[in-house]
């Protein structure tokens, strides 16, 4: 049963078709991968995903239910988390505190009455966290003095911290070097099952070598799909985007 | 013809009245908007500034001009003047103290907190330099006549006139802001350095321009309305508020919301007592809280129960871009 | 090597870490400490004036009266106090969740206005139906402070919910705006609230329990009922602040995008601040006002608001004892204005032109407050100290990398 999917999925910005009457469909455990040129409109399908946009028209089922006029924080809930393009954390707080307060929100949110130490479980699963993204010795650390590269790792971080059944990860290799690149990569296939992971990456390498399945975005529109063999041969995707 | 109690002629009146408040309201709101479009800054001391007009037309008129030229010239000189001298202190404050805060952090809200500063220092800085009782400004004599009048309908010369000149003022507004570079950046909505800079103008000197702009216009409105009503430290308060209230309604981020915005609310303002002469509210409702006596002074309060239920049912106001006021 | 380390000394790094920690967790205590003996200090210095007359020590009884005039009285500190309170309300917005609220008055107004209100009408022979009458003899102000929390959580629910759309300065224009309709009723309406006069008629105000008089005739029961409710409620308001919500405030006004994405309903949470907020700066105006025994319509007007701005900005919105300092400095400053310096020079009775003025160069050149430029001060030494050592240890183990490097050629 596909957790995730989209029929039909479009969002116009006044004259301008980002998202073009998208049909897609996530199967539970699978990592894939969304390409296409610059303004393919990769992003605005991501936003509508996760709830940043609501949609023009079309419908977003998620674990077999139409989330598309669900509130954003309502999706986190229900299981979608999500990375962004530009980074996007809290800069001025710490870095533990950047991952507890993504795994608070599973708990509560209008807790008054008690510390956050306090809670054994919050503290066990943000030291978890950070020991997978491998920031523990930075825990205390202001978020915004972090290396870049660690600041993407953080918002992954912080996506994993919210319990997602479906990670949407937007360019996690942006402004990466290419050894941090091929890290990342690697990193990225450990997330995958039982976590489903949709990647949206313009580095081909990282893109080819872990992805089940490779879906090609063109104009908002949906071009091919298939594995990496597949879209590889496909003579359309190599006119448009596979060319070099 | 209006219900019950309420004669045509004092309604017409009273439509007359609002016309002459939503003016003026549209003439601070357009203001208001012109400097928050480029700089993205709230003047909380619009009401401040628009005093500050008022008080210094009062010394050209009364004090320095009217004893040489009589009263007809001193207040032509002050209505040409004021927005001079207050389009020079605009220039002078953005300069040496908003132009400081650009850049850092909190930019926006270190800008609304200056302005808010002013609003109150201004007012009191008055009553250190003019005393603290109000000034009489009077109706110059060549606008002491009426257009028109029977029963209670009066259409004086003066209020005509001051419509009239807000017709103007807006229309020049208009070309400016569609007709003009500088408008086509204020439109943008943008106060965003590194575009502007694209564009290959100097910015400062444009925000300079601006925000001189808008407090003239405000010192304009000030020294205009003061034969109206009597100049006085705590003028700018209620009507900026007001100016506010007309800002949200018809919403920011577009030329004609202030301006259809002030004059509806204008109307609404003008109008509401009437509603305490109907036949039917005095047959039924007298002795309740809602009686007569209510509407007589219920109209700032009706303003205001308009604006949040805009708020709540239609946030970006009548005329608003989407996302462009919240 | 490890056995010679020495255990637990005392850095100086650490000495600083230690004091501003201790600050931090405990400087509301040490606070409290101080003010809970604050009316016998100020007794002890009015006694020792008479003791010294008594004593024909006049000179020195000059003296010390003179210096008495720079000490903050009793009442005074009442009124620093309850502007602690208003502001610690107020910076659960602008501090922690980044909400500028201009919109404050109302709170601090419909709070007092609740209790004038009731004190004054719940009377014979007044507004009042005769059943409320019967069933007080003379009102007592506990149920008066009830009814005030009721009253302004709602008020303040309500505003909330129709700014709520709203963010930035534009929430700051519209609370604004939302406020003086409380102001323009209060003229309206001035058979109630007695208009631009204030509310008078609140000389008999007693807690009912203990049938305590407060009132401005009793400084010392005044300071102590005051003391108590705000120290009770700022406490409450500290526990909040580093409770599991306080830091959902905290990422909400860093990044409300990302804390909306973790999962939480952003508009709910600072709808709840706001809410938190507004009913605990009505509790501040109650107080006011039954200090003061009159409401004046003032307390509704937005320059209440701009006070309360000032002062939070001025002792350190990012701070949460911020307002403590800045109310003091705050009232301090214009009592001296008011009463020592208009003695030698009369433009110091416009304070409010002195009050904006201030404002205005607070904003331009201490943006962070009083505590919060100490606190960045302390973090950048704690910082420098930090780096100087990093710097030291590299430099040494570069040394003796180098050594060893010398020693294997
Ligand atoms: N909020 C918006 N308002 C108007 N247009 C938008 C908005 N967001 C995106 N667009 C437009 O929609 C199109 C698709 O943008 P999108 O960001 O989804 O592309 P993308 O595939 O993510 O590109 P990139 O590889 O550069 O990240 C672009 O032309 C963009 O300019
Ligand atoms: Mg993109």
């Amino acid at each position: 049963m596909p957790i995730l999917e989209t029929k039909s999925l479009s969002k116009h910005f006044d004259a301008l078709v980002a998202v073009d009457s998208v049909d897609y469909s996530v199967d539970s455990g699978e990592l894939r991968s969304i390409i296409g040129p610059n303004g393919a409109g990769k992003t605005t399908f991501f936003n509508m995903i996760a709830g940043d946009l609501l949609p023009t028209s079309g419908q977003v089922i998620f674990d077999g239910a139409d989330v598309s006029e669900v509130p954003a924080h309502e999706r986190s809930h229900l299981g979608i988390g999500r990375t962004y393009q530009i980074t996007n954390i809290f800069p001025k707080l710490s870095v533990l505190e950047n991952i507890r307060i993504a795994a608070q929100s599973r708990k509560m949110t209008f807790n008054l009455w008690s510390t956050v130490p306090s809670h054994k479980e919050l503290v066990e699963k943000s030291d978890q966290i950070l020991e997978r993204i491998n920031l523990t010795e930075k825990r205390d650390e202001l978020a915004g003095t972090l290396a870049h590269g660690e600041q993407r790792y953080l918002e992954i971080g912080i996506a994993l911290a919210t319990d997602p059944k479906l990670l949407l990860l937007d360019e996690p290799t942006a402004g990466m070097s290419p050894e941090e690149t091929i890290q990342t990569g690697e990193f990225i296939k450990g997330l995958a099952d039982p976590l489903t992971v949709v990647l949206v990456e313009h580095d081909m390498e990282v893109v080819l070598g872990i992805s089940d399945k490779i879906t090609v975005l063109h104009n908002g529109a949906f071009l091919a799909e298939g594995t990496v063999e597949e879209v590889r041969a496909n003579a359309e995707v190599q006119r448009v985007y596979l060319r070099e | 013809m209006a219900a019950g109690g309420v004669e045509f002629s004092e309604f017409v009146q009273h439509l007359f009245l609002g016309l002459v408040q939503g003016s003026f309201w549209v003439l601070l709101a357009l203001g208001l908007s012109i400097i928050f479009g480029l700089m993205g800054i709230i003047n909380f001391g619009h009401g401040a500034f628009y005093m500050l007009g008022a008080y210094v037309g009062f010394t050209v008129s009364d004090l320095i001009f009217s004893p040489f030229l009589g009263p007809n010239a001193g207040f032509i000189v002050a209505l040409a003047s004021v927005p001079i001298v207050m389009f020079a202190l605009g220039m002078v404050f953005e300069r040496y103290v908003i132009s400081r805060i650009y850049n850092t952090e909190n930019e926006r809200f270190s800008g609304v907190l200056i302005m808010f500063g002013m609003s109150i220092f201004l007012p009191d800085f008055v009553r250190l330099l003019w005393g603290r009782p109000g000034k009489p400004f009077n109706i110059p004599p060549m606008f002491q006549f009426s257009l028109f009048k029977t029963g209670t309908l009066d259409i004086t010369a003066y209020r005509s006139f001051t419509i009239i000149t807000a017709a103007i003022l807006v229309a020049l507004l208009w070309v400016l802001i569609y007709k003009t570079n500088l408008g086509m950046m204020i439109r943008a909505g943008t106060n965003n350095n590194t575009m502007v800079k694209v564009l290959g103008i100097n910015v400062s000197r444009i925000w300079r321009l601006t925000f001189g702009l808008g407090i003239a216009l405000a010192g304009f409105s000030g020294v205009m309305i003061a034969p109206l009503f009597a100049v006085d430290a705590t003028m700018g308060e209620l009507i900026l508020v007001q100016t506010f209230i007309v800002v949200v309604v018809g919403g920011m981020g577009s030329f004609i919301g202030p301006v259809i915005g002030g004059l509806i609310l204008g109307q609404l303002w003008a109008l509401t007592p009437l509603v305490g002469r109907t036949q039917y509210v005095v047959q039924n409702w007298t002795g309740t809280v809602i009686g007569p006596d209510f509407w007589e002074k219920a109209s700032d309060i009706l303003l205001f129960i308009v604006m949040a239920v805009i708020l709540l049912l239609r946030p970006r106001g009548l005329f608003g871009q989407e996302g462009a006021f919240d | 090597m490890d056995a010679a380390a020495p255990k637990n000394r005392f850095t100086p790094r650490e000495f600083w870490a230690w004091i501003s920690e201790v600050f931090d967790n405990y400087g509301i205590l040490i606070l409290a400490g101080l003010l809970l003996v604050y009316p016998f200090f100020f007794s002890a210095l009015n006694d020792s004036i008479i003791w010294l007359e008594d004593n024909d020590w006049e000179a020195t009884a000059e003296v010390v009266a003179e210096v008495r005039g720079f000490v903050p009285s009793t009442p005074l500190m009442i009124q620093i106090l309850i502007y602690t309170l208003f502001g610690v309300a107020f910076n659960i917005l602008l501090g922690n969740t980044g909400m500028l609220s201009l919109g404050h008055c109302a709170f601090f107004g419909v709070g007092g206005y609740t209790v004038g209100i009731m004190h004054a009408w719940i009377k014979p022979g007044t507004y009042a139906p005769d059943w409320m009458v019967n069933a007080f003899k003379v009102l007592p102000l506990e149920i008066s402070l009830i009814t005030c929390i009721i009253v302004s959580t709602f008020v303040a629910w309500l505003i909330g919910t129709i700014c709520s759309t709203k963010r930035g300065v534009y929430f700051a224009m519209v609370t604004l705006s939302i406020s003086m309709i409380f102001y323009y009723s209060a003229q309206t309406f001035d058979d109630l609230t007695g208009g631009t006069d204030g509310l008078g008629g609140l000389e008999n105000m007693r807690l009912g329990s203990i049938g305590l008089r407060v009132g401005i005739m009793d400084a010392n029961i005044t300071y102590y009922f005051v003391y108590i409710l705000s120290v009770v409620f700022i406490a409450a308001i500290w526990q909040v602040l580093r409770s599991p919500f306080g830091h959902v405030l905290r990422a909400v006004r860093e990044n409300e995008n990302r804390a909306r994405i973790c999962g939480y309903n952003v508009a709910k949470v600072r709808l709840m601040a706001f809410t938190m907020s507004g009913a605990v700066s009505g509790v501040a105006g109650a107080l006011a006002i039954i200090y003061g025994e009159t409401v004046p319509i003032e307390n509704i007007h937005f320059i209440t608001s701009g006070q309360i701005v000032i002062i939070t900005l001025f002792g350190g919105a990012g701070t949460f004892l911020g307002p403590a300092v800045g109310s003091f400095i705050y009232w301090y400053l214009r009592q001296l204005m008011s009463v020592e310096f208009v003695k030698y020079l009369a433009i110091f009775q416009y304070w409010e032109a002195w009050v904006g003025g201030i404002f205005v160069l607070i904003v331009l050149f201490v943006p962070s407050g009083i505590l919060g430029t100490i606190r960045n001060m302390t973090l950048e030494y704690r910082e420098k100290k930090l780096l100087n050592r990093k710097a030291v240890a590299e430099a040494l183990a570069k040394n003796a990398d180098d050594e060893t490097a010398a020693d294997t050629e």
